[in-house]
C-alpha cells in the first residue's frame, strides 16, 4: 500500500515537474532582450587568464571541441551577425521606399530626351545659374556635350541661356557664347499625325482643311508640307513638279493674287495619281 | 519749156555722172558684217510693271538697325529710299519678307523694316536658330516673272551648301532663264555700321559660331530686272549716301552681254580713234560706205603708223563684267590701180595675221601691220584692209569688286578669331563668281566695230 502511494506520488511528483517546468525559470533584467537567459559575453583571446586559455586548449586538443567561452564567442557573433541583418534589413525598405518616391517625382518631371539639341560645348566649361562666372555653378560642362540653346541672355550679350543634356534630363543654366557652337541642321522629321495623310500642308495652316487657306496679304508665299513617301514618288504643283526631300517633305512659292489663287496639288506613283488636293488661298 | 527741158536733161546727166563715180570700185565687194546685240537697256514697255521687294528677315539683320557708336547707319535711309523708288518704278509694289521661307507683307509690316523688331524670331528656338536666306528662291520668283523688277535687301552670306550642287543648280537655272531674256543682276554692297550678332559662321569641325564683335559689316541689294531699273536703283542709292566718298560702296552688273552696244551702229567712230598723224597723210579722207563702215583712205608709206583705239566706256556695260578676251577677223583686197578711177577690180590676197589687239584698263588698241609691218609689203599697190573687232569672252571684274568683302568657309574661322571689327560676307565671291560663270556661258562672241584702211603704198 505504501509503495503504491509512493509509486502515486512520485508519479504526481513528475508530472508536476514536467508540466510546471516552464514555470521554473524566472525572469531577470540581466536576461537578453526577448530571452531568459543572461546574454552571451564573448571575451576575446587576447583578455582570457591564463585558466581560460588552458580549458580552450584542452578543449580544442583533447576533445576537439569548442570550450565554453569559445561557444559564448560562436554565439556572440551569431547574435550580432543578426542583429546587423535586421538593421541592413530596415536599411533597405527605407532606401527602396526613398528610391520609390524619388522615382515617382522623376517621372512626373518632363523628359529631355525627346528634344533634338542642336548646339553643342566647344570646350570644358561651368554651366552657372546667373550670367556670371560669379554665380553658382549648377552643372560641370564637358567638352562636346549636348546643348539646347533657349536665348541669349539680355542683359550680358556674351552669354546664353541653355539645357544641358544629362541622360535623360536637363540642367538648365548660362553659359558663355565662346564655349557653345551650333551643330548641322536638325532634320525635322515628319509628325506621326501628318504621315497619315498622303500628302498634307504643313504651313500655313488650313482655315479649311483642303478646301481654304487665308494669308495676311497678296504677294509670294511659301508653302509647306509632308509626303508619304510609300505611296507618293511625284508632287505636280500647278501643273510644275516639284522636288521631294530627303525627309519626305515638299516646299514651293506661291503668288497670292488679291482675288485669290487656286492650288492644285497632284500627288503621283509611279506614274499613276494617287491623290489630288485642290484648294483656293485667299486674302484677309 | 525747151529751157525746162534742157536743165532737167542736164540734172539728169549730172545724175548718172556721179552715180558712174559710185560704181568705181574704190573699195572691194564684201558683205558687211552686222552686230547682233540685244539692248538691254531698254524697257520692252512703256508701261511700268510690277515690283517685288523682299526684305531679308533672318535675326542677323537685327544689327543693321541698332546704331553703332562711331559708325554711319544708312541701313534705315536706304531701306527707305527703296521703298520709295519701287513705288516710282513700278505700277504696283509688292512686299515679302524671307528667311527660311517667303511671306507676304502686309503695308502696317513694312514701316517696321526699319526697326528690331522686325526681324525677331516668334518660331521656337530651334527653328530661329536654324535659320538661312532662301535666296535661290527669289531668282525662281524671277524666273516665273521676268517681266517684273525683284528688289531683295540681305546679308548675302551663303553657306557652302547653298553654292554646290542641287541647291546651286537652283541659282544657276533661274538665273540663266532669267539673263536669257535680256535681263540683268544688279548687286549693290553698301558697308553699314552693324550692333548684333553674326550667325551661322561654319567651323571647320562642321558646327557653326557665332560673332559678336562686328562695328560694321555690308548689306546687298539685289536688283533683277532691265538695266534701266537696275541703275536708277543704284544712281539713286550713290547719289544720296555716296556722292563724295565710295569706300563703303560697291556695284556690280550681271548682264548677258557686258557690250554697252555696236559702235557702227550709231556711227561712234571718227578720225580720232586712229592717231592724229594719219590725218595729215597725203590725200587723208575719212568717210562711211553704206553708212555703216568707216573708212581711213590715205596714201601711206612704211613709215605710217596706224593704233586704231577705242575707248572701253564706249563698249563695255559700266558695272558689269567686263570683256577679258577680244579678237579681230581680219580681209585684204588688193589692186594694182592706185587711183580709184582706174580701178576694174579687186583681189581678195592673204597675207595672214597683219595686226595686234590689246587691252589695257581705258582702252583697246588694235595695232595695225604689227605682225607683217608694211615695209614687207608690195609698194605702188593699194590696198583695202577690213578688220571686225569682237568680244569674246566676259571678264570677272565684278568678282574682283567685292573680293575686298568677302571671306571663303574655309577662312572664316581663323578671319573671326582675328576679332574683326569689320566682318566680310561669307562666300560673296563664290556668288558672284556664279551669277559670272552663268553669264558667261549665255555670252555670245560680239561684233562690237568694224573699220577699213584704205591706202595706197608709196614707194
Amino acid at each position: 500500500m505504501k509503495n503504491k502511494i509512493l509509486s502515486n506520488l512520485i508519479k504526481f511528483l513528475l508530472i508536476f515537474i514536467l508540466c510546471s517546468s516552464t514555470a521554473m525559470a524566472h525572469k531577470s533584467k540581466k536576461h537578453a532582450p526577448g530571452s531568459n537567459f543572461d546574454p552571451v559575453v564573448c571575451i576575446p583571446d587576447e583578455e582570457k587568464n591564463g585558466g581560460q586559455k588552458q580549458k580552450d586548449w584542452i578543449a580544442n586538443n583533447v576533445f576537439h571541441t569548442l570550450s565554453k567561452l569559445q561557444e559564448a564567442c560562436a554565439i556572440f557573433k551569431i547574435q550580432q551577425l543578426e542583429t546587423g541583418l535586421d538593421e541592413a534589413t530596415t536599411t533597405i525598405d527605407a532606401i527602396t521606399k526613398e528610391n520609390d518616391k524619388l522615382t515617382q517625382s522623376l517621372e512626373n518631371a518632363a523628359l529631355c530626351s525627346d528634344i533634338s539639341f542642336n548646339h553643342k560645348s566647344k570646350k570644358g566649361t561651368k554651366l552657372f545659374a546667373k550670367p556670371s562666372s560669379k554665380s553658382n555653378k549648377v552643372a560641370n560642362v564637358k567638352s562636346g556635350a549636348d546643348l539646347l540653346y533657349v536665348s541669349d541672355s539680355s542683359s550680358q550679350k556674351k552669354w546664353s541661356f541653355v539645357l544641358l543634356k544629362n541622360g535623360k534630363k536637363c540642367n538648365p543654366g548660362y553659359i558663355q557664347k565662346e564655349f557653345i557652337s551650333k551643330k548641322n541642321e536638325v532634320i525635322k522629321k515628319a509628325p506621326k499625325e501628318v504621315k497619315a495623310d498622303l500628302i498634307s500642308i504643313t504651313k500655313p495652316n488650313w482655315t479649311k482643311k483642303e478646301k481654304l487657306i487665308t494669308v495676311p496679304a497678296s504677294g509670294f508665299i511659301t508653302i509647306k508640307g509632308f509626303v508619304d513617301t510609300n505611296k507618293i514618288d511625284q508632287i505636280i504643283v500647278n501643273e510644275k513638279e516639284r522636288q521631294i526631300n530627303n525627309d519626305d517633305t515638299f516646299s514651293f512659292n506661291i503668288r497670292v493674287k488679291d482675288a485669290g489663287t487656286e492650288v492644285r496639288i497632284v500627288g503621283n506613283k509611279k506614274g499613276q495619281t494617287k491623290k489630288t488636293i485642290t484648294f483656293l488661298i485667299k486674302v484677309q | 519749156m525747151k529751157k525746162v527741158l534742157t536743165q532737167i536733161s542736164i540734172i539728169l546727166l549730172v545724175l548718172s555722172i556721179s552715180g558712174v563715180q559710185s560704181a568705181e570700185k574704190c573699195s572691194p565687194d564684201f558683205e558687211m558684217s552686222k552686230s547682233s546685240i540685244v539692248n538691254n537697256n531698254q524697257n520692252d514697255s512703256s508701261e511700268k510693271g510690277e515690283v517685288f521687294v523682299f526684305f531679308d528677315q533672318s535675326t542677323t539683320m537685327q544689327g543693321f538697325t541698332i546704331d553703332q557708336p562711331g559708325q554711319e547707319n544708312l541701313y534705315v535711309n536706304i531701306v527707305d529710299d527703296i521703298q520709295q523708288i519701287a513705288e516710282n518704278i513700278g505700277s504696283d509694289t509688292i512686299y515679302q519678307n524671307f528667311g527660311t521661307e517667303i511671306n507676304p507683307m502686309q503695308d502696317r509690316d513694312v514701316a517696321k523694316v526699319k526697326t528690331k523688331k522686325f526681324y525677331e524670331c516668334s518660331g521656337s528656338s530651334v527653328a530661329c536658330n536654324n535659320q538661312s536666306s532662301t535666296i535661290q528662291e527669289i531668282f525662281k520668283i524671277a524666273e516665273e516673272i521676268p517681266e517684273a523688277t525683284h528688289i531683295v535687301i540681305t546679308h548675302l552670306s551663303l553657306q557652302d551648301r547653298q553654292l554646290v550642287g542641287n541647291e546651286s543648280k537652283q541659282i544657276r537655272g533661274p538665273l540663266t532663264s532669267i539673263l536669257k531674256q535680256g535681263k540683268s543682276i544688279g548687286i549693290i554692297g553698301v558697308m553699314n555700321s552693324f550692333n548684333g550678332k553674326i550667325d551661322n559662321i561654319p567651323l571647320r569641325s562642321g558646327e557653326y559660331n557665332e560673332y559678336l564683335d562686328a562695328e560694321s559689316r555690308p548689306f546687298y541689294i539685289l536688283v533683277i530686272g532691265n538695266q534701266d531699273n537696275i541703275n536708277r536703283i543704284k544712281d539713286n542709292i550713290e547719289e544720296n549716301h555716296f556722292s563724295s566718298n565710295k569706300e563703303n560702296f560697291k556695284y556690280a552688273l550681271i548682264t548677258s552681254s557686258p557690250i554697252l552696244q555696236n559702235l557702227n551702229e550709231n556711227k561712234l567712230i571718227d578720225e580720232n580713234n586712229m592717231p592724229t598723224k594719219l590725218a595729215r597723210e597725203e590725200n587723208f579722207n575719212f568717210s562711211y560706205i553704206e553708212d555703216y563702215l568707216p573708212v581711213y583712205k590715205f596714201t601711206g608709206n612704211k613709215q605710217t603708223k596706224m593704233k586704231f583705239k577705242i575707248k572701253n566706256n564706249q563698249i563695255v556695260v559700266p558695272g558689269s563684267t567686263g570683256v577679258s578676251k577680244f579678237s579681230i577677223s581680219e580681209k585684204v583686197w588688193t589692186t594694182n590701180k592706185t587711183k580709184c578711177k582706174d580701178i576694174k577690180g579687186w583681189n581678195e590676197a592673204n597675207f595672214g595675221p597683219l595686226s595686234e589687239i590689246t587691252q589695257n584698263n581705258d582702252e583697246l588698241v588694235i595695232d595695225l601691220f604689227t605682225e607683217k609691218p608694211l615695209k614687207k609689203l608690195f609698194r605702188g599697190v593699194r590696198y583695202f584692209y577690213k578688220i571686225d573687232v569682237f568680244a569674246d569672252k566676259p571678264g570677272n571684274s565684278s568678282e574682283k569688286e567685292f573680293s575686298e568683302w568677302s571671306v571663303n568657309s574655309s577662312d572664316i574661322d581663323k578671319f573671326t578669331q582675328s576679332n574683326p571689327v569689320s566682318f566680310k560676307t561669307l562666300n560673296l565671291e563664290k556668288f558672284v563668281s556664279i551669277l559670272n560663270a552663268v553669264s558667261g556661258d549665255t555670252f555670245k562672241k560680239t561684233l562690237i566695230a568694224s573699220f577699213a584702211v584704205n591706202f595706197n603704198l608709196t614707194k
